[in-house]
């Protein structure tokens, strides 16, 4: 009989988290969504990157004034050193602008600002795989530029890509190597400095996985720089090649927030609880002290809203006289008109008067000689003008204006006509004037009532400033005792992320989805990485004794990572164990590191590292030429392994590296 | 300002030539008095024809004199607007207010009232005396009572001879020549008002007055 076998698909990420969480994919999806969780289900393949050529030059400024120029070319996987039979030799500052260029920004305390300054040209050469890159920068003064260039093996370099200031150097070499490595951004969460932070999410991007390759005089972490917020354990998990780390790094990172964020408003409600007791009652006193002695002032007569009354019927009382004169001017004006008429009228009327009465009497007088010879007129010449109507001088026809009684008429009218009009607007202006100046003086009097209620206000508020500061103060008490007098919410009892409108109304716990995403996630690497660190220990167990670590019976490198060591019949751990003794294992964990990833086609470590050897006091010498021998015969377990070391020279030293493979400033000298 | 007739003119120059002439005694054609020079007559009628320059004139001697009668007579002659009503323009000429009065004057002596005659060069009078008749000064004595509407002639005419006392026709002219408005006048042109100038002063007057 033959047992049917059903096999079942393989669960994708969303729905192993669904079924864990008991919720929905379509509840997971919005999750991932909503946080930006990246899904990474990739294993990384190794690269390998070797650097080929170091160059610098500029000018040195200070004690000494010469330009300069370090040449460090034709370099190939195997151990090199920089060496020198001094301190301050400047082996340091070769290895800082390595890293300046590598990692696209200058290490923290590692390459001065001064002598960066002095640098007008930097080029670090390096092969990645069968690609040759070179990435160059010039600075003169202020300015500053540079480029990546590539070709393929054996051709001429080209530009790639270009920046032109230190923040697009940063950006740019980050991108290029992240994408080369196939290294992903991760974050992790970096707790809050006091109780009452709650801390925030930290994107590490090239910079801190670029520590890794450098192994300085700090020896906090067994991989990388700084033994912070998960970063060695994220920076083992992805050098190893694991899938899914940039997810476990977001989700750990969301869940340290979120988890730091509710304790901390916890620890704000109950500390603001406790606050907000203490204020009420000091309130409630404060306000019974100045209600009391509130009630022993008296208050204030005079208010600033009677006397912006007062200055409202002022400003009445204003624009009435500005009517008033505006009557007045208009008046004025068409008198202007009619006196002129009323004046012509009684001119004329006037002067014909005068003509007439001035021709009556000398018509009535008889001429007696002619005014040009003088010759008397003669009865005859008086007789003939009485009978003919001509006159006795001229002999010209003598004309009666028949019409003077009309035109007297009509002009009499007129001038009565014009008289009346005269003296009605003279009247009218009389009127006007008068009415003018009861506004003026009404004006002049409010204004005089409004001046001295505020000169009383002024007075009277000066004197009653502390009846108002005590009124304010009352007010603002009161306000402050009704906000206090409400409590505030109970402390939340277990984590809640904030959750969105759409997530929220469906119930979903989002901290019962946050751990299923984390189960999931690490429980699609749990075991590749459990194996991969099995391999990691039993060859840094193998390479212990060559390096001089004989001593050590176990070592065991957990996920942490943490080092358990045992040795001399005890057990200790990395952070216990001398300068010396770090150094090494340091550099057998990475290099542990690469070959087991070398053996097993995954990983993303680029293979080489550059070590700068602590001060002789801090680091046995011997421990070091330990090192290096062992190294040395390591190599050619690892044929695309370089590592670069600054050093004070020594025999040992010098007979593991080779001429070739070194520079060496000798008693004196310095390598620039 | 007013546009007179002949007639007009020819009666204020009546009353000027009686109420300003000189009497005289008993002489062959029985004059009743004499007027001399045509420089008084023009000065002696510029104050008739500008009612605001007399009172200019009446406050000046009201201030030398002090006498009460002038400073009412100004106030007179302001409140009743004679500067509007009454004022008839003379034009600058080279000796001062000017007008030509030939044809006023011509009926004054075709109708026997007045006799010209006066220092003579070649036949032409060069200095004039005018003669008043006694039939001009019966004329104007007869003409207040049957002629009111012309006795504000009689009137100013006697004011201004009081005013003009024993001056001459020169004398009269440097005194209106004082007054900058009238000295200042351009050639040919009219000569303007002082109402406004006068008012005031008379205004500041009376408020020291009072």
């Amino acid at each position: 009989m033959t047992k049917e076998i059903i096999t079942t698909p393989p669960l994708s990420w969303q729905e192993g988290v669904a079924k864990r969480a008991k919720c929905s994919k379509k509840e997971v999806q919005d999750f991932v969504k909503k946080y930006k969780v990246p899904l990474t289900p990739s294993i990384g393949n190794p690269k390998r990157i070797h650097i080929t050529g170091i160059v610098f030059s500029g000018k040195k400024e200070g004690l000494h004034t010469n330009d300069f120029e370090f040449r460090f070319e034709n370099l190939s996987p195997g151990i090199w050193g920089l060496f020198s039979d001094k301190n301050s030799k400047g082996k340091s500052t070769v290895l800082e602008v390595i890293k300046w260029l590598f990692k696209g920004k200058v290490s923290q305390g590692g390459l001065q600002d001064g002598v960066k300054s002095w640098i007008k040209y930097a080029g670090l050469s390096f092969k990645v795989d069968q690609m040759d890159y070179r990435i160059e920068v010039q600075q003169v003064g202020e300015d500053f530029n540079g480029e990546i260039k590539r070709a393929p093996e054996g051709q001429d370099l080209r530009a790639y890509k270009t920046f032109s200031s230190e923040v697009e150097m940063a950006a740019t070499i980050s991108d290029f190597m992240l994408d080369q490595l196939e290294l992903d951004q991760f974050t992790s969460y970096k707790k809050g400095e006091h109780e009452l932070d709650s801390g925030s999410e930290v994107t590490h991007g090239w910079p801190a996985l670029a520590a890794a390759m450098f192994i300085g005089t700090s020896y906090e972490a067994i991989f990388g720089d700084v033994a912070m917020s998960g970063l060695p354990n994220r920076i083992l998990n992805m050098y190893m090649g694991l899938p899914w780390i940039p997810t476990q790094a977001a989700l750990k990172a969301l869940s340290g927030q979120l988890k730091g964020e509710t304790t901390v408003e916890n620890l704000h409600i109950d500390r603001a609880k406790d606050d907000r007791r203490k204020r009420l009652a000091e309130i409630q006193a404060q306000l019974e002290e100045k209600t009391s002695f509130q009630e022993k002032l008296s208050a204030p007569q005079k208010s600033k809203l009677e006397y912006n009354k007062k200055i409202e019927e002022y400003n009445r009382a204003y624009e009435q006289t500005n009517v008033a004169n505006k009557r007045l001017m208009d008046a004025k004006s068409e008198f202007g008109l009619i006196e002129a008429s009323y004046k012509e009228d009684k001119i004329a009327l006037q002067n014909f008067r005068e003509d007439h009465a001035a021709n009556r009497i000398f018509k009535q007088l008889n001429p007696t000689c002619c005014p040009h010879c003088e010759q008397k007129i003669t009865q005859a010449q008086l007789e003939k003008e009485k009978t003919e109507h001509t006159c006795a001088i001229c002999d010209r026809a003598m004309l009666d204006g028949e019409d003077a009684e009309e035109v007297l008429n009509e002009l009499t009218a007129k001038a009565e006509a014009t008289n009346q009009a005269y003296h009605e607007n003279k009247q009218l202006i009389g009127t006007r004037t008068n009415a003018l100046k009861n506004f003026e003086a009404n004006m002049r009097e409010l204004w005089q009532i409004a001046t001295s209620y505020k000169e009383e206000l002024d007075a009277e508020q000066q004197q009653s400033t502390v009846y108002n500061a005590i009124k304010e103060d009352i007010a603002r008490l009161r306000i402050l005792e009704k906000e206090y007098a409400e409590d505030l919410p109970e402390p939340i009892i277990t984590p809640a992320p904030v959750a969105t409108t759409a997530v929220a109304k469906v119930g979903i716990d989002e901290t019962v989805l946050l751990n299923a995403s984390i189960k999931e996630t690490e429980s699609r690497f749990k075991g590749l990485q459990e194996d991969l660190l099995q391999g990691v220990n039993e060859k840094m167990m193998e390479y212990c004794a060559k390096v001089g670590l004989a001593q050590y019976t176990d070592l065991k490198l957990n996920a942490s990572p943490t080092l358990a060591i045992k040795k001399d019949g005890g057990d200790t751990s990395f952070s216990r164990v001398s300068k010396g003794e770090k150094l090494r294992l340091k550099v057998l964990a990475t290099i542990a590191l690469i070959s087991v990833a070398e053996e097993r086609k995954l990983g993303r470590h680029p293979g080489f590292l550059i070590i700068d050897s602590p001060a002789a006091q801090e680091v046995n010498q011997e421990d070091l030429n330990n090192l290096i021998a062992g190294l040395e015969e390591l190599r050619t377990s690892l044929p695309s392994l370089q590592i670069i070391l600054a050093s004070v020279a020594n025999d040992t030293l010098l007979e593991h590296v080779d001429e070739e493979h070194r520079i060496y400033a000798k008693g004196e000298n310095y390598l620039w | 300002m007013a546009q007179t007739s002949t007639a007009q003119d020819a009666i204020r120059l009546l009353f000027i030539f009686v109420r300003g002439c000189e009497p005289l005694g008993e002489n062959p054609f029985d004059y009743a008095g004499c007027f001399e020079g045509k420089t008084k007559l023009h000065a002696m009628d510029f104050w008739v024809r500008y009612p605001d320059y007399l009172a200019y004139q009446l406050l000046n001697k009201y201030e030398t004199e002090n006498e009460e009668g002038y400073l009412t007579k100004a106030r007179e002659i302001l409140r009743s607007e004679e500067p509007d009503i009454r004022s008839i323009p003379m034009i600058r000429y080279r000796y001062g207010a000017y007008d030509n009065i030939n044809e006023p004057l011509s009926i004054l002596l075709s109708k026997g009232l007045i006799v010209t005659d006066g220092e003579k060069s070649n036949g032409k009078i060069i200095n004039y005396e005018f003669y008043v008749t006694k039939r001009a000064k019966e004329l104007v004595e007869s003409i207040a009572i049957e002629f009111p509407i012309l006795k504000w002639f009689d009137d100013r005419a006697k004011l201004v001879t009081e005013i003009a006392g024993k001056l001459g026709g020169q004398a009269l002219k440097e005194i209106q020549y004082q007054h900058m408005t009238y000295a200042k006048t351009s050639l040919g042109t009219l000569i303007p008002s002082i109402k406004t100038e006068v008012t005031s002063r008379l205004i500041k007057i009376i408020a020291n007055h009072d």
